[in-house]
């Protein structure tokens, strides 16, 4: 869109006059109530007066980050694949990794700072508060797993535990503007691993090498090779359904924030609420659930 | 693609799995053992609790049935003491019943003849009182009636006897 | 000489008493006679010599037959018990 300088300065003015005049209203009408009580009429006009005054906001301050800074917009973007490289000690490592590494961190600082502070003041008989959402979480996997898979959940709960609660800071780090871990393949190709290498010990340790092969030729040896394929195929499923879902998110966000150039201001957090916090949530529960449930047909 | 090389993207994965499995021991072993022990803790303690409330009824139905039992006991020994004591009781009755009776009758006995006696003597009296009046008035009048013609028949009388005697 | 007491009424005469005193002195020979006068006795005598009581009164046989009649001397009753 062209703009002509005129055009500019009156959209400027226009919305800085809009903004002041709504600002102004809106405390105005804030002291009346105050004064003189709240009536369905009133409140109607009040919300009514907020949301004008928020849009006008919204609006002057666009006009003036696109006219002051210059904030380009555009409908290309431009996203790697694989993340950026870091140069660490020699070695270059994958941002991504140096961010999961990070999180490893901040996760045994929080577990740490629990153990030795929190833990012990848990009540026995009456929890209230952060212990009551811990006992929740935990009691929740217990059960969960138990359901889905039921005789090795002794270390499978905790091991999804773990894994959601990695999964739930990635979604934190993303809102913070960092590329999250699990947007990066190898990131999510490695949880893939994970799970593939657990169907598997237990379903060795459960029919025993020779079992878990027979396994894949029944009901009939002919389907033997789709078999072995299916198998192989669910991990890289869970990586790549991980990894497509993130990424996505992430440039859904990107391209917000480009098409709105210097408009972006509030839109993308807001859009950032359900991409960056609802939707890896979601995610995190479907890669549980789907490994548990390999898992657990497996061992059948 | 650029800056993909095969061999950083295996030593990448690689560290991944490695950060992947310390993630799972650092939580496992600081937040996921803890809590679970005491939420099992907490499940056992209630159990326990349950089943000691169990015992405890169990045993305290058990006393109460105990209880029962010896009260019975004790219900049947205290009146067979009872009905042993109400027989000597009214053994002991009877006898001084039979007693009273005995010796209510001689006192009515001895009370009749006391009566009779007494009845006699106010007869007696009564008589006594009656010839005493009547012989007070013969005594009177034979004061008056008595000549000197009955003294000589008396002392004739008298002599006749006494020489009769000697 | 034996003395004699007759107790005699003042209804007895002279007479009377000089037939008793014979009488008596026929019996026991000399003696001395002395009279005395009891109204109480009714009639009759009684004499007493040296001792010995011959009773001939009128009140004594009446106070006999009382005896006779109540059972029981006049005297020495046990009081009514009532």
């Amino acid at each position: 869109m062209v703009k002509t300088k005129t055009l500019t300065i009156i959209e400027f003015a226009l919305s800085a006059v809009i903004f002041v005049l709504g600002l102004i209203g809106c405390c105005a009408l804030h002291s009346y109530v105050k004064h003189h009580g709240e009536t369905k009429k009133l409140k109607k006009r009040s919300k009514l007066l907020l949301a004008l005054t928020i849009i006008a906001a919204w609006f002057f301050i666009g006009t003036a980050v696109t006219s002051v800074w210059h904030g380009e917009s555009g409908l290309k973007v431009e996203f790697e694949m694989f993340s950026d490289r870091v140069e660490l000690f020699g070695f270059s490592f994958a941002q991504t990794s140096v961010l999961m590494w990070v999180i490893t961190g901040i996760v045994l600082v929080l577990c740490l700072i629990f153990r030795l502070f929190i833990f012990p003041r848990f009540d026995p008989d009456k929890p209230k508060g952060f212990q009551n959402i811990m006992e929740l979480a935990v009691e929740a996997t217990e059960n969960f797993t138990k359901g889905t898979v039921g005789d090795y959940s002794g270390t499978l709960a905790p091991y999804m535990f773990s894994l959601a609660v990695f999964m739930i800071i990635c979604a934190a780090s993303e809102l913070l503007g960092f590329r999250p871990p699990t947007s990066d393949l190898i990131v999510t190709l490695a949880m893939g691993l994970m799970t593939f290498a657990l169907i598997n010990y237990y379903g060795i340790r459960k029919k025993g090498i020779g079992g878990r092969i027979k396994s894949l030729a029944k009901p009939t040896p002919v389907i033997f090779p789709m078999k072995i394929l299916s198998d192989v195929a669910v991990p890289v499923s869970l990586a790549c359904r991980l990894f497509g879902n993130m990424i996505g998110g992430m440039i859904v966000m990107e391209l917000l924030k480009s098409v709105l150039g210097g408009y972006a201001a509030g839109i993308p957090a807001v859009a950032g609420l359900y991409f960056n916090l609802f939707h890896p949530l979601i995610q995190t529960y479907i890669f549980v659930i789907l490994s548990l449930t390999f898992i657990n047909e497996a061992i059948e | 693609m650029e800056g993909l090389v095969i061999s950083d993207a295996v030593k990448d994965l690689i560290i991944n799995i490695i950060d992947i499995i310390i993630l799972f021991v650092i939580v496992r072993a600081l937040a996921y053992k803890p809590v679970k022990k005491f939420l099992d803790a907490r499940k056992e303690r209630i159990a326990k609790e349950l089943s000691d409330a169990a015992a405890l009824k169990s045993e305290a139905e058990e006393k109460a049935q105990e209880y029962g039992r010896l009260e019975e006991e004790s219900r049947a020994k205290s009146s067979e003491m009872l009905s042993e004591a109400e027989r000597n009781a009214r053994k002991a009755a009877d006898e001084i019943i039979a007693a009273a009776k005995q010796n209510a009758a001689q006192i009515g006995e001895k009370a009749r003849e006391e009566a009779i006696k007494e009845h006699d003597a106010q007869i007696a009296s009564v008589k006594e009182d009656i010839t005493g009046l009547a012989f007070d008035i013969s005594k009177q009048v034979l004061a008056r009636e008595v000549t000197d013609e009955d003294n000589r028949r008396i002392a004739d009388a008298f002599f006749e006897k006494y020489s009769a005697a000697e | 000489m034996k003395k004699v007491v007759i107790t005699a009424a003042s209804n007895m005469s002279e007479e009377t008493y000089r037939r008793i005193c014979d009488g008596f002195s026929q019996k026991i020979g000399q003696a001395e006679f002395v009279r005395v006068t009891d109204d109480g006795i009714i009639g009759g005598f009684i004499a007493e010599i040296d001792g010995e009581i011959y009773d001939m009164s009128i009140a004594s046989q009446l106070d006999r037959m009382q005896r006779e009649i109540t059972g029981n001397g006049g005297v020495g009753n046990a009081g009514n018990t009532n």
